[in-house]
C-alpha cells in the first residue's frame, strides 16, 4: 500500500510539468534591463544630406542600456552598462536620465542632462489615458498586453505591460497600467525600449534618489528647452521634454 | 452656528447628489470547473467607444473585485487572469446603479485545450447591440470546407441550396471581407470561394445606408450584412479554387478563382463555364434592364437579362475585382469588372383562371423562348476622407450589352365551361443593344458647431435601348359551339424601338442640432427625368419587304418629369428611445409630347411623403418599433393616355385622363426580443397597409375573350399581415429550431364590366426547421413547410373561391465517414392540393445525392460523384395570385443527370 502511494506520488510529480506562471507568485521586487534603440536612418530620412553623414558614421540603430529597479512601492530608472560600439552622437538626448518614482504617493523625481546642464525636476507620475488593444506578445518571458496612448498632445506611444509584475511602473516616466511596462515604442519618433532580462531580487534594493542638478518645475523646463534648443529639430525637443 | 449647519446640510445634499451620478460594479471570479475563487488577476473597465482604460483593479484575496463611483458610460469589462480565457462583458449604464455581476466563471486554458469545455465555456456567440459575432473556431467544419459550410453551422443563419443566406430572418444582401466589399454583386463568389479556416469571426449586423450613417439616424433602409473577419495570418497571400465537373446528358461545370490579398489590397479573378445553373447565377444585381420608369410599356422583350430558374442556361463568365485603401485608409477604391455570356432556352406554359363577378374564364398559354445576352459591365467606387470634417464618395457603374430573344406563343381562351373562344399564335424575335451608365457623387461636411452637417448628392442615370423586332401574330375568334373561326386577325410587322432615359438629380441636406439629443433636418432636392421612346412599325409591302409604315402602331414620345421636393425632419435620440419624424412635399410636373400626332399632355401633381419612426428599448435586447410611411404615387403617362400597342392583341389598355395620384399608408409594428441564453430570438411583426385612390382597371370583356382594361382610381385596397419568428436552441440536445408563421390578408378592388369586385386573398405560411450537427459525424436538417392561399372574389352578385395548398418536407443529411469520405443527401417532397381550376396535382420528389472523397493532409483535393434529381421527378411549377386571377405556370428545368467532379483548393500565406 505504501509502495503504491509513493509510486503514485512520484508519478504524479514527474507527470505534472510545472505549467509556467500557474502558481507563480506575481513579482514584487526585481531589476529589469532595458535596451533602447533609436533608428537613426529613419530619423534622418527626410534630410538626405545629414542622412549620408549619419550612415557613414553610425549603424542603423543607436543602442543604449538602462536598468529599472523596483520594489512594491518604488521604481528607479537609470543608465545601465555602456555600449562600447556606440559612437557618441551629440544629438542623442535622455542618455543619462534618471527617474525615481514613488508609486504610493505618485511623486517622481527626474534628473536630466540637457546639453551641458543637469536639471532636477519634481513632478507627479504622468497620468496617461491608455487604450487597451487586445494584442498580446511575450517580452523577456512574460505575457504582455498592448496599450496605446497619446502623451504630450501628439506623441503616439505603444506600451507592452505584464500583469505578472505587480509594481505599476516602466522605463522613463511611462506608467499607469496594471503591471510593469516591459516594452515601449514611439513609432513616429523611431524609438523603442524593450526589456531583455528580468531578475528577481530577494531583498529590497537600494534606491539612490537623484539629487544632482538645478531644481526646476516642468513648465520652466519647457521654457529652458525652447530657449536652449533653438535650431534643434522638433524631435529633439519632444524627446528632451519626455 | 446656524450658517455652518446650513452649509453642512447643503454639503450633504450636494454630496448625495454627486454620489447619485455614480456607478458601482462588482463581482466574484470562480474557476468554471473547480468552483474555486480566483484571486490573481486584473479587472479592466474600458470605455466601449474607444477602449480607453477608465479604471482597473487587482482581484482581492477573496476573489472579489469592485469599482466604485464611476461616471455612467458604455463599458467593456475585461477579466484577465493568467492561464484563463479572457472574459469580456459589455454594459451600457446611463444612470446610477450598482451592477452586481455575481459569479463570473472563468474557463481555464488547459481545459480549453482538452476540447470538452469548449461547449460549456467559451462564448462562441457574442451579441453586442445589433451585432452578433460568431467565433469561427467554435464551430466545427471539415478541413478545407468553404465559408458557406461554416455559415450553415451558425445558429440564426440559414443557407439554402442556391447559396442564398438568411440571417435572423432577413435576407443577407452583402458579404463583406474585413469590412470591405469583395465581389459584391454575388455573395456566393465569396462564400464558396473563401475557405472556413481563413475566417476568425463572422459578424452579422445591419448596414446603414450612406445617408443614415452620415445623419446618425435610422432611415429604415438598412440591409443585413455578414462581415467575415479574416485571421491575421491569412490576410496576406493567395488562394483559390479550381473545379471541373462532367456529367451525363452533356452537363458540365467549370470554375476557377484566384485571389491575392496583401494588407488592405484585395485582388480576385474568376471564370465560370457552366450549364447546370448552379454556378455564377446567384447575382443580386439590382439594376436590370427593365427599370420602373415611365417608358416601359411597349417593349416587346420583357426579359431582364437574368436567369430566373426557368429553362436551361448556358453561362460563360469572367470577372475581376480590385480594392485597396491607402493614405492611412483615408482613400479607398473598389473596381469590378464582369463579362457575361448567357443563353437560356426553355418552355413555359401557363394556365390562368380569371374570376369575374358572375362568371370566370380560362386562358392557356404555351411559350417557348430562347434568350441570349452578351454583356460587359464595370463598376467602382472611390472614397476620400479629405480632412476630419469632410469626405467625398464617387460611384459609377456602366454596362454594355447585346441581347437577343425569340419567343413563340400559343394562346387559347376558354369560357367558364371550357368552350373555345379564341386561339392565337405569335412569334416575336428581337435584337437589341443596351447601354447604361449610372454615377453618383456625394459630399459630407461637418461644420464647426458639433453635429451640424451639410450633405450634398448628385446622381445621374442613363439607359438606352435600341432594338429591332419581328412580330407575327395570328388570332382566330370563335362563336361558342362552333369550330370554325368567324374572324382571323393577322399581324406581320417589323418594329424598331429606341428608348432612352436620362435622370439627373441633386439633393442638399442640412442638419442643425437643437439640443444634445435632437436635431432638425432640412432638405431640398430636384430630380429631372427625360426620356424618349420611338416605336416604328412597318408592314410588309407587295414585294415582301417591311417598308410600309404603320402609323397606328407606331409612336414617338418624349417624356419629362421634373420633381422639386422640400423636406423637413426632426429627430431625437435618448437612451431608451428614438423618434424620427418628417415630411417631404414635392410637385411632379409630367409632360409627354407625342411627335407623331403633335399633341402634348401636361399634368402636375402635389406629392406628400410623411414618415414617423419611433423605437423604444424595453431592455438591453428587447425593443419595439413603430413606423408609419405615407407615399404619393403618380399615375404614369400610359395610365393617363392610351398607348397604341399591338403586342398583345387580346388585351387592350386604355388610359384615363381623370386619374389622381394615389396615396399609400403603411403602418408597421415590430417587437423583437433576443436572449443570449439558448440563442433565443423572437420577432413579431404586424403590418397594415391601405391605399387611397389606388390604380386599378375597369375590365370589360367581350364575348370573344378580348379584354379591355381602363385605368381607374379605386378605394378600399388594404392589406394586413402578421408574422412571428422564433428561434431556439434546445438545451443539451444541440438541436436548433427555427419557426416562422405568417398570415396575410389582402383586399384588392377592381371593376369588371362596371361592377365593383373585391378580391380577398388570404394566405397562411408556416415553416418549421430543425437542425442538429454532431461534429465529425453528421449534420442533419429538416424543414417542414406549409403554404395555404385562398382567393375569393366578392361582388354584390356573386362569390367565387379558389384554394391552393402546398406542403413540403425537406430533409438534408451529411455523413462524415472515416477515411475522409462524405455522403450528402438532400430531398424535397412537395405536395400540392388539387383544386377546382387546376385538375392536375403536382407532387414532386426531388432527390440529390453525392459522395465525396478528400485526399491530402488538409483535404486540398476532393473528388465528388453525384446524381442530381435521382428520381427524374423535377418539375418547374409556380402558382401566382393576381388581382383577379390565378395563374399556374409550368416550365422546363434541369432533371436527372449524374456527374463527377474534381475540386482543388490552393492557398499560400505569407
Amino acid at each position: 500500500m505504501r509502495y503504491l502511494f509513493f509510486t503514485t506520488l512520484i508519478l504524479f510529480l514527474i507527470s505534472t510539468p510545472p505549467l509556467k506562471a500557474q502558481n507563480v507568485k506575481p513579482l514584487q521586487m526585481g531589476s529589469i534591463e532595458f535596451v533602447r534603440k533609436i533608428n537613426l536612418y529613419k530619423l534622418y530620412q527626410d534630410n538626405s544630406q545629414s542622412l549620408e553623414l549619419v550612415k557613414k558614421n553610425n549603424q542603423q540603430f543607436k543602442t543604449s542600456f538602462f536598468n529599472l529597479i523596483f520594489d512594491s512601492t518604488k521604481t528607479l530608472y537609470k543608465p545601465g552598462k555602456e555600449n562600447s560600439e556606440n559612437y557618441k552622437f551629440n544629438a542623442i538626448v535622455a542618455e543619462e536620465n534618471i527617474v525615481y518614482s514613488e508609486l504610493e504617493t505618485g511623486i517622481c523625481f527626474t534628473q536630466k542632462k540637457i546639453l551641458e546642464n543637469i536639471f532636477l525636476i519634481q513632478d507627479t507620475i504622468r497620468n496617461i489615458q491608455w487604450k487597451l488593444t487586445g494584442e498580446k506578445r511575450q517580452i523577456a518571458g512574460y505575457d504582455c498586453k498592448r496599450a496605446n496612448a497619446i502623451i504630450m498632445d501628439s506623441l503616439y506611444v505603444v506600451a507592452y505591460f505584464t500583469e505578472e509584475i505587480l509594481p505599476e511602473g516602466g522605463p522613463e516616466s511611462f506608467a499607469g497600467l496594471p503591471g510593469m511596462i516591459l516594452g515601449v515604442a514611439m513609432p513616429h519618433e523611431h524609438v523603442t525600449w524593450f526589456a531583455t532580462t528580468v531578475s528577481i531580487l530577494e531583498k529590497s534594493p537600494v534606491f539612490l534618489i537623484p539629487m544632482k542638478g538645478k531644481k526646476i518645475s516642468v513648465s520652466y523646463l519647457k521654457e529652458i528647452l525652447k530657449k536652449d534648443l533653438v535650431g534643434y529639430s522638433n524631435w529633439y525637443f519632444k524627446f528632451s521634454s519626455l | 452656528m446656524k450658517s455652518i449647519l446650513t452649509i453642512f446640510i447643503l454639503l450633504l445634499l450636494f454630496a448625495n447628489y454627486s454620489y447619485a451620478q455614480e456607478v458601482n460594479v462588482k463581482g466574484i471570479l470562480l474557476d468554471s470547473i473547480t468552483k474555486q475563487k480566483l484571486d490573481k488577476g486584473v479587472i479592466y473597465l474600458l470605455r466601449a467607444s474607444d477602449s480607453i482604460i477608465l479604471k482597473y483593479t487587482r482581484i482581492k484575496s477573496d476573489g472579489s473585485f469592485e469599482f466604485k463611483d464611476i461616471a455612467p458610460n458604455n463599458f467593456i469589462l475585461i477579466a484577465s487572469l493568467s492561464n484563463y480565457i479572457e472574459y469580456e462583458d459589455r454594459f451600457d449604464i446611463r444612470k446610477d446603479t450598482t451592477i452586481d455581476l455575481g459569479y463570473i466563471r472563468m474557463v481555464s486554458k488547459v481545459q480549453l485545450l482538452s476540447e470538452v469545455i469548449v461547449k460549456g465555456g467559451i462564448r462562441a456567440i457574442i451579441r453586442n447591440g445589433d451585432t452578433t459575432e460568431y467565433r469561427a473556431d467554435s464551430f466545427y467544419v471539415a478541413p478545407n470546407a468553404t465559408v458557406e459550410d461554416l455559415l450553415k453551422k451558425l445558429p440564426g443563419v440559414r443557407v439554402n441550396k442556391k447559396g442564398e443566406i438568411t440571417a435572423q430572418g432577413e435576407k443577407v444582401k452583402l458579404i463583406l471581407v474585413d469590412g470591405e466589399e469583395f465581389f459584391s454583386d454575388d455573395p456566393t463568389l465569396v462564400t464558396r470561394n473563401l475557405t472556413a479556416n481563413m475566417v476568425s469571426k463572422v459578424q452579422v449586423y445591419d448596414k446603414k445606408t450612406e445617408q443614415s450613417k452620415a445623419l446618425g439616424i435610422d432611415d429604415g433602409k438598412n440591409i443585413k450584412v455578414i462581415n467575415l473577419k479574416l485571421k491575421e495570418d491569412k490576410k496576406s497571400g493567395y488562394f483559390g479554387r479550381a473545379l471541373g465537373s462532367v456529367g451525363t446528358n452533356q452537363f458540365y461545370d467549370n470554375l476557377i478563382t484566384l485571389n491575392h490579398f496583401r494588407g488592405k489590397r484585395k485582388l480576385g479573378v474568376y471564370s465560370i463555364i457552366s450549364n447546370t445553373g448552379k454556378l455564377g447565377l446567384n447575382s443580386t444585381e439590382t439594376e436590370t434592364f427593365i427599370s420602373n420608369d415611365q417608358n416601359n410599356i411597349g417593349r416587346l422583350d420583357t426579359w431582364d437579362g437574368q436567369f430566373s430558374g426557368r429553362g436551361l442556361p448556358i453561362l460563360q463568365t469572367v470577372g475581376a475585382h480590385y480594392s485597396n485603401k491607402w493614405n492611412d485608409a483615408k482613400e479607398s477604391l473598389i473596381l469590378n469588372y464582369k463579362f457575361r455570356n448567357l443563353r437560356i432556352r426553355g418552355i413555359d406554359s401557363s394556365f390562368t383562371e380569371f374570376i369575374l363577378p358572375d362568371t370566370s374564364y380560362f386562358t392557356k398559354e404555351n411559350k417557348s423562348f430562347s434568350n441570349k445576352i452578351l454583356s460587359n459591365k464595370i463598376s467602382g467606387a472611390y472614397e476620400k476622407q479629405i480632412d476630419s470634417t469632410s469626405s467625398i464618395k464617387i460611384t459609377f457603374n456602366g454596362e454594355m450589352a447585346e441581347k437577343e430573344s425569340d419567343y413563340d406563343f400559343r394562346e387559347l381562351t376558354m369560357s367558364s365551361k371550357k368552350e373555345k373562344l379564341n386561339f392565337g399564335s405569335r412569334t416575336i424575335s428581337t435584337l437589341g443593344k443596351l447601354n447604361n451608365l449610372n454615377s453618383s457623387f456625394s459630399w459630407i461636411k461637418i461644420l464647426s458647431k458639433r453635429r451640424r452637417k451639410i450633405l450634398f448628392d448628385i446622381n445621374e442615370g442613363y439607359t438606352s435601348d435600341i432594338s429591332k423586332a419581328n412580330l407575327y401574330s395570328e388570332n382566330s375568334f370563335y362563336k361558342i359551339g362552333s369550330n370554325l373561326p368567324f374572324q382571323v386577325q393577322i399581324t406581320d410587322q417589323l418594329k424598331t424601338n429606341k428608348h432612352s432615359t436620362l435622370l439627373l438629380g441633386s439633393k442638399l441636406t442640412y442638419v442643425e442640432p437643437v439640443s444634445k439629443n435632437a436635431f432638425i433636418l432640412f432638405n431640398f432636392s430636384i430630380t429631372s427625368i427625360n426620356s424618349s421612346s420611338t416605336i416604328n412599325s412597318f408592314n410588309k409591302n407587295t414585294t415582301g419587304e417591311y417598308l410600309q409604315f404603320d402609323s397606328i402602331f407606331s409612336s414617338n414620345f418624349k417624356f419629362s418629369n421634373n420633381l422639386p421636393k422640400y423636406g423637413i425632419g426632426y429627430s431625437v435620440t435618448k437612451n431608451r428611445y428614438y423618434l424620427i419624424s418628417g415630411i417631404d412635399i414635392g410637385k411632379a410636373n409630367l409632360t409627354q409630347k407625342d411627335f407623331l400626332f403633335n399633341s402634348q399632355v401636361k399634368k402636375s401633381y402635389i406629392n406628400w411623403f410623411p414618415q414617423i419612426r419611433f423605437s423604444y428599448k424595453i431592455a438591453a435586447r428587447k425593443r419595439v418599433t413603430f413606423r408609419y410611411d405615407g407615399n404619393s404615387i403618380n399615375p404614369t403617362i400610359d395610365q393617363i393616355q392610351s398607348g397604341r400597342l399591338n403586342n398583345e392583341p387580346l388585351n387592350v389598355f386604355l388610359g384615363n385622363a381623370k386619374l389622381v395620384p394615389s396615396f399609400s399608408n403603411s403602418i408597421k409594428i415590430v417587437y423583437s426580443d433576443s436572449k443570449s441564453k439558448n440563442e433565443r430570438d423572437l420577432v413579431i411583426r404586424i403590418i397594415y397597409d391601405f391605399i387611397k385612390n389606388d390604380f386599378s382597371y375597369n375590365t370589360t370583356l367581350d364575348s370573344f375573350g378580348r379584354t379591355e382594361y381602363k385605368y381607374e382610381n379605386v378605394n378600399g385596397v388594404r392589406g394586413f399581415s402578421q408574422n412571428i419568428e422564433y428561434r431556439y436552441l434546445i438545451p443539451k440536445t444541440n438541436i436548433y429550431i427555427d419557426f416562422n408563421v405568417t398570415s396575410k390578408q389582402k383586399r384588392n378592388v377592381n371593376i369588371i364590366n362596371n361592377k365593383t369586385n373585391n378580391i380577398v386573398l388570404n394566405s397562411q405560411d408556416f415553416t418549421l426547421s430543425l437542425s442538429k450537427s454532431i461534429d465529425k459525424k453528421c449534420d442533419f436538417g429538416l424543414e417542414f413547410h406549409f403554404d395555404n392561399i385562398t382567393t375569393a372574389g366578392i361582388t354584390s352578385i356573386s362569390r367565387s373561391r379558389i384554394r391552393n395548398s402546398i406542403y413540403s418536407f425537406s430533409p438534408v443529411v451529411d455523413f462524415f465517414l472515416p477515411r475522409k469520405l462524405q455522403l450528402h443527401s438532400d430531398c424535397d417532397f412537395t405536395f400540392r392540393s388539387t383544386n377546382i381550376g387546376f385538375a392536375k396535382s403536382n407532387n414532386i420528389v426531388l432527390w440529390n445525392i453525392w459522395f465525396e472523397k478528400s485526399i491530402f493532409k488538409n483535404s486540398e483535393l476532393k473528388f465528388r460523384l453525384g446524381v442530381n434529381d435521382l428520381l427524374n421527378n423535377n418539375n418547374g411549377f409556380n402558382l401566382n395570385a393576381n388581382k383577379n386571377s390565378f395563374t399556374q405556370n409550368e416550365y422546363n428545368v434541369i432533371r436527372r443527370y449524374g456527374n463527377i467532379s474534381v475540386i482543388w483548393n490552393f492557398t499560400k500565406n505569407k
